[in-house]
């Protein structure tokens, strides 16, 4: 009791030192993170090429949005809406592949009437793509589907006489695409597959044996047990691919012959890239495409989060309280 | 146990990561040894400066050359070879980095490199943006400041020279090559097909436009569809664009001289199959001259060399190769000349003394040159040195058919190369976005000409806001 009563009186505050410990992370945060943030904004009110410089109010916004009378604006406008229009095809095109197989797969491996042997196996094989990096993907992609007849798949498919000629499996505008939502879905689906597992291995399968002695079928079971329950997770899921997606970037810059990117696969990332990196600094365009891209992101992933939760749910929480 | 293991690792990392940052500075012990071609004081008995050389001031020497280049650029490293070993420089004075691993790639990065803290002495810089950067005062230096003058420079081709200033007239960058070029071509498919038995008999076939074209029909002809004469557009091109009589930008504005003519012939080439049409600086152009689907293409003098990353050698397969030995050189419909690097002076150099030995030795000394010409099959910027080259006979190109001596039929062009006004700063990526644009009309991308010469001059107008495209 005695002791109690003196403690305070006595107490040090070591907060100081946590404060110090912590410091590191957050003067690089800081760095890192909130002052390229800042001076991307800043960036984005400047100008292009020799007037980088100079702010120019929105005038990088305008261009990129609405064009305008120069031709510079129109193209910009022109590039920019391609770009965005490319990201969403081959987001969308990835993302359902991806979570229709991912969904599939993490019920069959968490059915624990199926139960199928080897998951950590499994596990291991589907996650393997996402360990290999995207240049070596790319790569060996590359090599597989050379637009000449010097690629594996087109001198198979003319030795087999299926071909006359080589086709261009990279330059040609659906078959790019479509190679470049495999890939990503082929390199991502493991990582989803073993998000979706986690969740539904934290359902408590007396539910399931409870709807299973009142003869449930597996569909039903599904949709009304699994799904429900998933529910949180599966936002996530779906957010944390929108991010990503709308940033794609390794997969389509790195899939071309010769030097340059196809633009059929330039999606906004790469425009921004691409701006950015020229010797005349395009930072203008490249800064205001990328908080055109932030805001975006986040109209979406706001939308996404409201239709999905439980518009219920915080009144509950409140009424407990 | 795992505790134990876990902070040895994490403090292994730690020093491994420590370790990194001072490797990473360009100074290191070996600049201390000083074999007489350092200058500074400072640094012959230093021993304390791992520190120092984290941040070098300019204008304070480390004692170590820094080169920097992109990274398929072997000249410099053969350079390096060539320059160590005859001047007893100790390798470890001459450091090469890389910024990029193609042209492109060094033209967009050197800049960030040279605005950052690493150290440069040294840069290379390519014909087609060597303007955007030697314009550029906070990134180059005029090569006065290391003491080398236009009269030092030994019988230079006289359009390097020009080049090599800026727009005040001040020598900022000096080429250690020329850059002619030529037809390369595989001899014994033309003999197979053509009954052509020797590079000037080559020639008299592919001496003028009109004549390439009936000699790319027969051929298609004669090897019933498998081969045709030319591998690339980006090939045709650049032998195509010498005679523009304009720069691209002139006043600020885009000049299309007679570049829209080139997707009619381009068009033509791609639908006769006179081109293969593979890409340029792809696994599929080399294969393409390898198994006979294009017989030849057009490479400049650099490509020639026995690096065994450049053209020629990735072309033959190098020794032992499917076309080593059979491959050979005529000078095509017309000369030309096609890219070239120059060396210029980092704003912030500091090594000067061995900059200036070490940009000397290729430019302003006559065995340097021939023994840089002779060890690399490169063609060096000096005309009395490759001209007794070609008068010895001293030069035979084992890559070619008989040994032939590609100097012996590029001599006379590079005597012609003439590129007054004719470059820009613009140039690199101009080119870029043509080449895009004509290889987007042959693979149908652009339904129409114009349509490909509308998209071509929205990607310069999205690219230079300052210029005036119309």
């Amino acid at each position: 009791m005695q002791k109690s009563q003196k403690k305070p009186a006595k107490m040090v505050s070591y907060a100081k030192y946590g404060y110090m410990f912590i410091a590191p992370f957050f003067i690089a945060y800081a760095f890192f993170m909130i002052y390229p943030l800042i001076n991307t904004f800043i960036l984005s009110f400047k100008g292009n090429g020799a007037t980088v410089d100079e702010w120019v109010g929105f005038q990088n916004y305008q261009w990129l949005l609405f064009g305008g009378e120069q031709r510079a604006a129109n193209s910009i406008q022109n590039e920019f809406w391609t770009s965005m229009g490319n990201t969403v095809i081959l987001w969308v095109g990835n993302f359902v592949i991806q979570l229709v197989l991912s969904l599939l797969l993490a019920v069959w491996f968490s059915d624990v009437r199926i139960k199928i042997k080897g998951t950590g196996f499994f596990k291991v094989v589907m996650y393997l793509p996402n360990i290999i990096t995207a240049a070596s993907v790319a790569g060996m992609f590359l090599m597989l589907f050379g637009n000449s007849k010097f690629g594996a798949i087109n001198s198979l498919l003319l030795n087999w006489g299926w071909l006359q000629d080589a086709f261009p499996f990279i330059n040609n505008e659906w078959s790019g695409r479509i190679l470049v939502m495999f890939i990503q879905s082929w390199m991502w689906f493991g990582n989803t597959t073993l998000l979706l597992m986690s969740g539904i291995f934290g359902i408590d399968p007396a539910i399931y044996e409870a709807a299973s002695i009142d003869g449930s079928s597996g569909m039903h079971m599904f949709f009304r047990i699994t799904m429900p329950i998933l529910k949180p997770i599966f936002i996530y899921v779906v957010i944390t691919s929108l991010i990503g997606g709308l940033q794609m970037f390794d997969i389509p810059y790195l899939l071309h012959e010769g030097t340059t990117i196809r633009p059929t696969l330039e999606t906004g990332a790469v425009f921004i890239y691409k701006y950015f990196h020229q010797v005349s600094p395009n930072y203008g365009y490249s800064a205001a495409a990328s908080i055109v891209l932030f805001i975006l992101t986040a109209v979406l992933g706001i939308i996404i989060y409201r239709f999905n939760t439980d518009s219920t749910a915080p009144k509950k929480r409140k009424a407990a309280k | 146990m795992k505790k134990k293991l876990l902070a040895l690792l994490l403090a292994s990392a730690m020093v491994l990561s420590v370790a990194g940052c001072s490797d990473e500075t360009p100074t290191d012990n070996g600049g201390n040894e000083g074999d007489g071609t350092t200058s500074a004081p400072a640094n012959s008995d230093g021993s304390e400066d791992t520190t120092e050389g984290a941040a070098t001031p300019s204008g304070e020497d480390d004692g170590v050359l820094t080169i920097v280049t992109w990274g398929s650029n072997s000249d410099v490293v053969n350079m390096k070879k060539i320059f160590c070993e005859n001047t007893g420089v100790a390798e470890d004075k001459v450091q090469i980095v890389t910024q990029g691993d193609n042209g492109e790639g060094g033209r967009d990065q050197i800049v960030q490199y040279l605005k950052g803290d690493g150290d440069a002495d040294i840069i290379t810089l390519e014909a087609d943006w060597i303007l955007s950067y030697i314009n550029d005062d906070t990134l180059t230096a005029p090569l006065s400041d290391i003491g080398i003058s236009e009269g030092d420079l030994k019988n230079p081709y006289s359009y390097t020279v020009a080049i090599g200033k800026d727009e005040s007239g001040t020598l900022k960058g000096v080429s250690f090559q020329a850059a002619p070029g030529g037809f390369l071509y595989r001899s014994d498919l033309a003999e197979q097909y053509l009954g052509v038995k020797s590079p000037e008999e080559m020639q008299e076939k592919v001496k003028d436009w009109a004549t390439f074209q009936a000699t790319a029909k027969e051929l298609y002809d004669a090897s019933n569809g498998a081969t045709s004469l030319q591998a690339t557009e980006g090939g045709l091109w650049q032998v195509y664009q010498y005679n523009r009589t304009q720069a691209w930008v002139v006043d600020g504005a885009l000049v299309m001289d007679n570049a829209a003519d080139f997707y009619d012939i381009a068009k033509t080439f791609n639908d006769e199959k006179y081109l293969a049409n593979v890409p340029q600086w792809d696994p599929a152009w080399y294969a393409a001259i390898q198994d006979g689907t294009a017989l030849g293409d057009f490479v400049p003098t650099w490509g020639l060399t026995a690096a065994a990353d450049s053209i020629l050698s990735n072309m033959t397969g190098g020794e032992g190769g499917k076309a080593y030995g059979k491959m050979a050189m005529c000078q095509g419909p017309n000369g030309y000349c096609w890219g070239g690097t120059w060396l210029g002076i980092a704003a912030k150099h500091n090594t000067d003394d061995l900059a200036a030995q070490f940009i000397k030795y290729f430019t302003c000394d006559d065995d340097g040159m021939r023994a840089y010409t002779l060890g690399t099959n490169d063609f060096c910027n000096n005309s009395t040195v490759m001209k007794a080259i070609v008068d010895e006979k001293v030069n035979s190109n084992p890559q070619l058919t008989d040994g032939q001596d590609q100097f012996q039929i590029l001599m006379d062009q590079a005597d012609a190369i003439n590129m007054d006004g004719k470059i820009t700063k613009y140039d690199s990526v101009i080119k870029g976005h043509f080449n895009d644009s004509v290889n987007g009309y042959l693979d149908g991308t652009y339904a129409t000409k114009d349509d490909a010469i509308n998209a071509f001059k929205d990607a310069v107008a999205a690219s230079f806001p300052d210029l005036v495209v119309e």
